[in-house]
């Protein structure tokens, strides 16, 4: 029944995912107007702020599980957090790619150290060690609680990334939505759609690592419970 | 002539604020993430491969303070960087303080 109900979900989720980025690439690339100074270019905002946002979104669900963790010592909470991780840093490569790509027409370099761009890597940085780190240790409690540790530490530069751009004057551009930057309606169709459609592609994605994790720990549970085993025969 | 001419000694007390504050946060999570990375076998790598990221916001804006203390002649571009970088010292003290018995009781 439960096993059933998951299926349904993963299923349903994947016509969503399937529906919404089909409907998100036809506003984005066709249905929005083009914008007046940057041209087709522009296009890709809607796609970078989406990115951007499920990314973030992503680190504080880490950040909620890692909290868990600490307290509950449930391996769940850390296969949770594993999973928001790892799909929130394929979020945040996703961001800074596809702003290295507007950067290069509209800047004319591909990076630069602004507060916004350097927070963002930085934040991008942590997670890639937060993912290394747990490969350094070898005892899954001690890893789980170390990563758990480390996920919540980490979480602290994710604000400086969103106010950034609130804080100091930056090359990057101010927030669209704040500051009326979308002045066309499907401009902002196309904005929404993106995001909702990045957003079931985060829990899409989150699932199905999020299984693969719980499996690889059940697997290694039942691989130390026939190695105890197997000693408890030998000694006897 | 060794400081470049500048005159340090009036700013002496800014400049002691940045550094009090700055090492104070630098020392909290330092602490936090050594007594994470004691144990592992790749210390000398992870260590500051953990460090080095999460104390880059404290760094960059003591780098910012320390600049305008020195090169400015009005303080009003002291407050945001000496703001956040309380602000992390206060978060990461916290935070270190909270999980430092976790990370160790194993």
């Amino acid at each position: 029944m439960k096993v059933q109900l998951q299926r349904g979900v993963d299923i349903l989720l994947f016509i969503l995912l399937f529906a919404g980025m089909s409907f998100a690439l036809y506003m984005a690339l066709i249905g929005a107007p083009t914008e007046k100074t940057m041209g087709d270019i522009q296009r890709i905002f809607y796609f970078h702020v989406a990115a951007a946002i499920t990314g973030l979104t992503a680190f504080a669900l880490n950040f909620v599980a890692s909290l868990m963790y600490v307290f509950r010592k449930n391996r769940w909470w850390d296969a949770l957090a594993l999973s928001s991780a790892e799909t929130g840093l394929l979020f945040f490569c996703m961001l800074l790619i596809t702003g290295s790509i507007w950067g290069k027409p509209v800047w004319f370099v591909w990076w630069t150290w602004s507060p916004r761009l350097t927070s963002a890597f930085v934040l991008c940085l942590l997670y890639a060690v937060y993912l290394l780190i747990r490969k350094s240790f070898v005892d899954p409690n001690r890893k789980a609680m170390v990563a758990a540790v480390f996920g919540i530490v980490a979480f602290a530069d994710a604000p400086l990334v969103w106010f950034s751009i609130r804080w100091w004057r930056d090359i990057h551009p101010s927030p669209m939505l704040e500051t009326e930057g979308l002045p066309d309606p499907s401009m902002r169709l196309a904005f929404y759609t993106c995001m909702a459609a990045f957003l079931v592609l985060f829990l899409f994605l989150l699932r199905r690592r999020f299984y693969l994790e719980r499996m690889r720990n059940r697997i290694e549970w039942i691989y130390r419970r026939t190695e105890t085993n197997r000693m408890k025969g030998i000694l006897q | 002539m060794v400081l470049f001419n500048l005159t340090v000694w009036a700013e002496i007390p800014y400049l002691l604020l940045v550094f009090v504050v700055g090492t104070l946060g630098f020392t909290a999570v330092g602490t936090l993430l050594s007594a994470i990375s004691v144990n592992t076998k790749l210390r000398e790598v992870l260590l500051p491969l953990m460090l080095f990221p999460v104390i880059l916001p404290i760094l960059i804006n003591a780098v910012e303070a320390t600049d305008v203390i020195l090169n400015s002649s009005d303080d009003a571009g002291l407050k945001l960087p000496l703001t956040i970088m309380s602000a992390f010292t206060i978060i990461f003290g916290t935070i270190s303080y909270l999980l430092f018995e976790h990370v160790l009781e194993e």
